[in-house]
């Protein structure tokens, strides 16, 4: 009977398994048509001249982390208000994209700081709370990592990714809240209008590898957690069978 | 302006090892995932 059970439960994510590795390969395509247009059609900058295109890099992976720690934020909640499983493993699995283009920002940064600044690396609000929010969530997935414990593991990974996202808006606004050698948030207000349409481009195109991206990773842990969900019910079986 | 390519190039290409090293762990994942329940499937059919 437990057998029927999971397979209703995993059906779904295994249906789906094609269509949010599709979704990742669709954004791939479009990040190549993205970067192709950014870089073949906006002018060199002023003052940087052509080093200006890592913006196309370096800033959607920024607001893609951000939108991924919004998710573990909202469903690190969920968790704690519901006490889902789902919404535990949404979570980690948003967190797990979101640490992976954060160290992406930081690295992507750090190519862009040297010839800009002269460094790779300086303790400026925006770089230093960017690099917090990085370690916090490695901290999340060490901690996943290490805590045996289910129902543990979860209600302490809520607390920690909930923690992290609240530094989401600290990051946001370190250029404006102390004086940075980072400039502002680049958007269309403080962007020149040949960069606009390249940038979004760009940052849709991360998003749609972002969905496909964290829709894979969640679904990969429904069907691990069904695994462990029937192994626990056969041994709770055998053990019954056995007395 | 001096010439930064070696710079752009390498941003660029961090971006795309970064997609795609973790799209590969992705796939890697997912089958070890599906091999677990499978192997569970079995188990489970032999405990009952």
């Amino acid at each position: 009977m437990g057998v029927s059970t999971v397979d209703v439960t995993v059906a779904p994510a295994l249906r789906e398994e094609s269509r949010a590795g599709w979704v990742a390969v669709a954004g791939a395509v479009l990040l190549v048509a993205a970067q192709a247009y950014g870089v073949l059609t906006s002018p060199p900058d002023r003052d940087m001249g052509h080093l200006q295109k890592i913006m196309y890099v370096h800033v959607p992976a920024a607001w893609n982390a951000f939108i991924a720690f919004f998710v573990v934020a909202i469903a690190s909640l969920r968790y704690l208000w519901k006490g889902r499983t789902r919404d535990d493993l949404l979570a980690a699995a948003a967190a797990e994209v979101g640490a992976l283009l954060t160290g992406l920002t930081l690295a992507l940064g750090m190519l862009w700081g040297k010839p800009a600044w002269g460094v790779w690396w300086t303790w400026d609000a925006r770089l230093t709370s960017t690099a917090v929010l990085f370690f916090m969530f490695l901290a999340y997935l060490i901690l996943r990592a290490f805590v045996e414990d289910p129902e543990r593991r979860a209600q302490w990974s809520a607390v920690v990714g909930l923690l992290g996202a609240l530094n989401v808006p600290i990051v946001y606004m370190s250029v404006r809240w102390w004086r940075t050698l980072h400039q502002v948030q680049s958007s269309p207000a403080t962007l020149d209008a040949s960069y606009t349409w390249p940038l979004r481009a760009n940052a849709i195109a991360v998003m749609i590898i972002l969905i496909g991206f964290i829709a894979h990773r969640y679904r990969s842990s429904v069907i691990a957690q069904a695994a462990d969900d029937l192994l626990d019910r056969a041994a709770l079986a055998e053990g019954r069978s056995r007395a | 302006v001096p010439d930064n390519s070696p710079y752009i190039v390498a941003a660029y290409a961090i971006t795309w090892l970064a997609v795609i090293v973790y799209g590969l762990r992705l796939r890697r994942t997912r089958a070890e995932a599906e091999r677990r329940l499978a192997n569970a499937r079995q188990s489970a059919g032999g405990a009952a």
